[in-house]
Order: structure tokens, then sequence, then C-alpha cells
């Protein structure tokens, strides 16, 4: 096999493991919220504004 | 005592020392018998040697010059020794220049190595006449060459034997056909037409067999370059197509939403903000995807912010997420409109399993009031009984990481392919027949 081609499946083989392992443990860079603080009302990582929103209209 | 005899006559030597009767420079003949025209490397005349005597054909002052392979030199290439005897520079009419060096092997006869513009093509004069298929393609053993130069060459500079009388200046009708690696070479004058078959070999082969010089990076691509993509895009596209195929399996298998829990939360006409828990929510796996999606059905004019808290009842963990419905219409000098949507649906990230209680805190509001510009169709008023259907799912897939994982598996490929095409379009720009705008 071409040094390229074993690269290119190398990276392949990469990506879908990556992709895996984020479909193992239910993760991906764009989800809206996640783990906050123990026992905390809120806000803290991923998640929880405690603000309020909007309008947002035009 | 027997006197010594020979037992056969001492062999002719290899090669035959003239002497040119233009500068008086040694000029040897390794072909002897086969030269018909020696260029003397030291003055540049051209002398004529078949009738066992040397003449002056032309007579030339040059400075000596510079060969990268000098005649003389035998070098291996495709397993056969060849000696190179003589060489020519050429040109389209001064332009475009490029050496041809004469290879000579008693056994095997003469080939042509070719450098332009640093790039080296092995050639093979060819005793049948290539079929002319159509007016672009030309054919020869099966393979199609399309055509890419037409033009007179010229020679410019003479240096060493060859087997017909050549001369500075002398020119010829010639034609080039390509097909990646090869170039079929016609050349034709009044009395005869002949055709070369040219494959490019890699310098590194040159380098070894000769010793020139390493010339670097060929840009633009010589007219018979293969594109260093080509091959590995079909290569590639297969590696890729296959990575790509079994995401879309990992897609069916494991895509989807299983929803769970719901329930309906009243909302406050006053506008105050209000908490409701859901539960259990029950995760049984050992990590998912929670998500949760709001669905506001009579909002118009107005907003609802959403906060949740996923709740662990064992450890008190939270895993939170904030999200919005928004829904707006009016009109305005450009006619009717209307933005936002009813619902909201927000995901949290890696939650692990266990049970918990979904605590949401929510708050209508109202964009505008009865009177105004943008009436709010009242959504908020008690009669309506505004409420928020709230719906808890569980899943593993993200379509983002789908969509991500998607673009770096096509990503490499797509960049071998942007890298082919401007390498193509750089080679064929070059081409006498390149379309139009083509540079």
């Amino acid at each position: 096999m071409a040094t390229r081609s074993f690269f290119y499946a190398l990276w392949c083989l990469v990506v879908l493991g990556l992709f895996m392992i984020a479909a193992i443990f239910g993760w991906s860079p764009f989800a809206e919220g996640g783990r906050a603080g123990r026992g905390s009302g809120g806000g803290g990582t991923g998640g929880g504004h405690y603000g309020y929103y909007g309008p947002h209209h035009k | 005592m027997q006197p010594e005899v020979p037992l056969a006559p001492a062999p002719a030597p290899a090669v035959r020392a003239l002497s040119c009767p233009n500068c008086g420079g040694t000029v040897e003949l390794r072909a002897a018998g086969y030269t018909v025209h020696v260029g003397c490397q030291y003055c540049g005349s051209i002398l004529e040697t078949t009738d066992g005597l040397v003449k002056l054909i032309t007579q030339a002052h040059l400075a000596q010059a510079h060969l990268e392979i000098p005649l003389g030199t035998r070098g291996t290439l495709e397993g056969i020794e060849w000696e190179a005897i003589g060489t020519l520079q050429r040109s389209q009419n001064g332009a475009y220049r490029w050496d041809e060096y004469l290879l000579f092997n008693p056994y095997h006869g003469y080939r042509w190595l070719v450098n332009a513009r640093g790039g080296w093509s092995f050639g093979t004069m060819l005793t049948r006449t290539p079929v002319r298929r159509t007016h672009e393609i030309h054919e020869l053993d099966g393979a199609g060459y399309t055509r890419f130069f037409a033009g007179e060459a010229q020679v410019d500079r003479v240096i060493g034997e060859f087997y017909w009388r050549v001369a500075v200046g002398e020119k010829v009708k010639t034609g080039d056909w390509v097909r990646p690696g090869f170039m079929l070479s016609r050349e034709a004058d009044d009395r005869e037409e002949s055709w070369t078959l040219n494959r490019l070999i890699a310098e590194k082969d040159v380098i070894r067999a000769f010793g020139v010089s390493p010339s670097g990076k060929i840009w633009p691509p010589l007219p018979h370059q293969p594109s260093p993509w080509g091959e590995w895009l079909l290569a590639g596209a297969k590696i890729g197509g296959m990575a790509l195929a079994f995401l879309l399996i990992l897609c069916v298998v494991l895509g989807g939403t299983r929803w769970t829990t719901s329930g309906v939360l009243p909302v406050a006409v006053d506008g105050r903000e209000q908490t409701a828990r859901l539960g259990p929510v029950t995760l049984t796996g050992r990590y998912q995807r929670v998500q949760i999606r709001a669905d506001v059905p009579r909002l118009e004019n107005g907003w609802v912010d959403l906060d949740y808290r996923l709740v662990d009842r064992k450890t008190q963990q939270v895993y939170a997420a904030s999200g919005a419905a928004e829904r707006y219409e009016g009109a305005d000098s450009d006619g009717a409109w209307s933005e936002g949507s009813r619902n909201s649906d927000v995901s949290i990230a890696s939650v692990p399993a266990g049970e918990y209680d979904l605590i949401v805190d929510y708050k209508g509001n109202r964009w505008s009031q009865f009177g105004t510009g943008n009436p709010d169709g009242g959504w908020m008023e008690p009669t309506n009984q505004p409420q928020i259907a709230v719906q808890v799912g569980t899943g593993t897939l993200y379509l983002s990481s789908v969509v991500i994982a998607a673009i770096l598996l096509a990503l490499p490929w797509l960049i071998g392919l942007i890298l082919h095409l401007n390498f193509e379009k750089a080679r064929k720009g070059e081409s006498d027949f390149a379309p139009a705008g083509d540079d």
C-alpha cells in the first residue's frame, strides 16, 4: 500500500475511533449542556444561564 | 618449443579518434561505422565521417559547451548500459529550449534521453506509425494519446556523433501527444516522418546512471507528467468511501432519540418565574445524550426562558442546560414577517446512568401588548391557559459529531482533489491546444 494511502487509512481509523468514543460517552462539542457543580442551582459549566433571553427578533 | 601464435586478431579499439579539421581538437567516434555526422565538442563544427575521411560540413567557433552529461559517459537505464555519444540543443524557434542526448549500445541501438525544464524522458524511436483516432487522439498499442503541442523545432547546437546528417538551424515540423507518463512525438520534414515514444523517468534514475545535477521542482508540470495525486485519489476514494459507509452504518445503528418522560407546565400569566419538577427520569445507558424538548403551542410575540437541571437523586450531581422558545410576527414596509420557533431543543452531553429529577425554571414573556404595532395575539392571557409541553429523551449520537466526522474523513481526499485539479490545470495550460483563458 502506498504511503499516502496508508496514512489516509490511518487517519480514517483515528477519526472513526474518536467518533466511536464520542458516541460511547454521548459527547459532542456542540452540546448545549453538560455536567455542572454538584448540587448547585444551575449555572456552572456547560449550561444554566439563569438570565433571560430575547427578544431576538428583527 | 612452439612459437607463440595469436589465437585471434586483436579486438578493434572501441573508440576511434579524429582530428577536427577546423580547430584541431580530438573528436572521438564511439559508434564508428554507424555515425554519419559528428559535432566537434570544442568548436561546434559539423564533420562527416562516412567515407573514412573527415569532411568539414559546417565551420563554427563555439565556446566549449557545458554538458549535463559529458559525451562518453556510460550509465545504466532499464538494466542496459548506454553511452552518451551526441547531444542536440533544440528549441521552438529560439524559445522553450530542451536538450536531447543520443545514447548508444551496440546490441540495443540508439535511444534518446531528453531533458526539458529539468524533467527527463527516455525516448525510443518507433518503427510503426501510431493510428490517428480523432482530431485529438492518436493511439499506439491500445493506449490513447491526447494532442498537446504542435509547432516547429530547430537545432541550435550539435555536439557529438549522429546516425543522420544533422546541422545547426535544421528545422522540422513537430507534434506531441501525451498520456500520463508518456509522450508520443512526431517529427516531419519534406523527406520523412519519424515517431518517438518518450517515457518520463524519475530524476533519481538519471542521477544514478549519469550523475546529473538535481533540478528541483518542475513547475508548471511537464506535458506528460502524471499528477502526483491522481493515482492516490482512486485509492483514497475507496478508503474514504469505506470509512463513510461505516460511519453511515453507525448512524443507522446508534442514531435516534428514545422519549421516556414528559410533562405539561402551566405558564403564569403575570410573568413571574416558576419552577417545576419532572421525574423520575431513568437513564439506563452507561453514558448518554439527554434531549429535552419544550413546545409552547400558543406562543406568539413573546418568549419563554427555560433553565434545566438534571439532578442525580443518588449523588445530587447536576447536569444543566438552558434554552428558549421565541416566536415573533408582525408587518412592516416589506410586508408581513414572522420569525423564531415555538419549540426549543437542548441536549445535555455525557450523562451517566441513574435516576434523575428534571428541574425546570421557566418564565413566560410578552414582547408587546395590545394596541402596539405588534399585538402579541394574547398568548399570555388567562383565557389562553398558556403552557409548555416538555419531553425528555435519551440517545447516543449527535448529528454535529456525525457531520464533523464526515468532514474530517473526506477532508484529506478533498485537499488531494484540489491539488490534483490545480496540477492538471497548470499542466494543460502549457498546451498549444489549451482552451482560451488558461495560462
